[in-house]
């Protein structure tokens, strides 16, 4: 007997044989249908009774659930501070393009602060020694980044591969969430460099509330 | 706090459900990604971005679906496979993963829970073509397209096979007490 909508699909995402588009496809159908999903809930106990009976018992570090509650509570929307930043910027801009009168102000005054940055992330780089991890993607809309770690002094540099990420980075501490800022459009790529960062022990890419991407400190 | 104040928390998406939720579960949760991706470290981040992209996810868990912990495992586990086929697509993880997993029989060891004894019986009765495709998608964590590649066999009849034989155990499966979230 087929399974209401989502026919044989209900056991196959289960069982974890699917792939990720079509998981994505039955947890969006799964959200807004009653009746299958009461039937994937009945499928999935049975794959967790499989479990119990399989899998090794493992103690999870105390570190987890730490980053755990760290992430889950999204309690100062990133949103706002991208208002008063944009804005900021814009009055700089404005400013600066009555006494300058040119027409490129905005672009210059953001890339001499990118400059900036990667001239300091570059000098960092050159005198120390660092490693270097890819952000996860939580989101399909993520892009793909990647964050170096210096070892000492303990900087990090978040490289986005989208010019225009819409994005802002959070780090992980063990005392809760650190805004640590939104990386600057750069040609091809956006990039941002904290130069003080030991207490981050992950990094997340967040658009607003939402999780992009993550990535660990080795 | 019982599994149905944390479940309707969850639903409520009131803060700190997930927090609590994780401490509740997270022996479980933790053990689910352990045994999938075979370390430490790749085992955290799955738990973590498993759970925050489930609680991204606007009704993601729904009070039909039944237990919060089943749910949020099998969501974990399934983070984990799709990490594990991503990191085999990559040489040097895949190596790594061959050496950080313990050798562990491939077929279904069941070990004495009582309660199971009925799913148990039901893995023993499963026609052998069925039970060899779960245990390829299960102990394997192969795909449904490669467990058709690897035994020669149409997709469309592996598929079939897997959720036929899932849907045997499920019947097998004592009835879910009433309330039990």
């Amino acid at each position: 007997m087929k399974d209401h909508h989502m026919a044989d699909d209900i056991q196959l995402y289960a069982l974890g044989v699917l792939d990720r588009d079509e998981s994505r496809a039955v947890e969006a159908h799964a959200a807004g249908c009653a009746e299958c999903s009461q039937l994937l809930g009945e499928a999935e106990r049975t794959v967790a009774a499989l479990d119990a009976m399989t899998v090794t018992p493992v103690a999870p570090p105390a570190a987890l659930a730490a980053r755990i509650a760290a992430s889950s509570r999204v309690v100062v929307p990133m949103r706002s501070r991208r208002f008063d930043f944009a804005r900021g910027s814009a009055l700089a801009a404005g400013l600066a393009f009555a006494v300058l009168g040119t027409g490129s102000v905005r672009e210059i005054l953001s890339d001499r602060a990118t400059i900036s940055a990667d001239d300091r992330a570059f000098s960092a780089i050159a005198v120390s020694h660092f490693t270097h991890t890819t952000f996860t993607k939580i989101a399909p809309s993520a892009p793909t980044a990647k964050v170096l770690w210096g070892k000492s002094p303990h900087w990090l540099y978040v490289i986005v591969d989208a010019p225009q990420c819409d994005c802002e980075v959070a780090g992980i501490t063990a005392g809760g969430v650190r805004d640590l800022g939104a990386p600057v459009a750069r040609g091809a790529t956006a990039t941002l460099f904290v130069a003080d960062a030991p207490d981050v022990t992950s990094v997340e890419l967040r658009s607003g509330a939402t999780i992009l991407s993550s990535a660990t400190r080795p | 706090m019982t599994d149905d104040e944390l479940a309707a928390d969850f639903v409520a998406r009131r803060p700190q459900a997930l927090e609590a939720a994780y401490r509740a579960y997270a022996p479980t949760l933790y053990s689910v990604a352990r045994q999938v991706l075979g370390n430490d470290s790749d085992a955290q981040d799955c738990v973590h971005d498993a759970l925050m992209r489930v609680w991204g996810r606007t009704g993601a868990f729904r009070p039909e679906r039944g237990s919060l912990r089943t749910f949020l495992s099998v969501c974990v586990r399934n983070e984990a496979i799709g990490r594990r086929r991503e990191a085999a697509r990559h040489f040097h993880i895949e190596q790594r993963l061959a050496l950080d997993e313990p050798e562990r029989p491939y077929e279904f060891e069941v070990r004495d829970h009582v309660e199971l004894g009925r799913l148990r019986d039901a893995l023993t009765a499963l026609p052998p073509e069925q039970r060899q495709a779960l245990e390829l998608a299960y102990f394997q964590y192969l795909s449904h397209t490669q467990i058709s590649e690897k035994l020669g066999v149409p997709l469309g009849t592996i598929k079939s096979r897997l959720a036929m034989g899932l849907r045997k155990l499920q019947d097998a499966m004592p009835a879910q007490p009433a309330g039990t979230t």
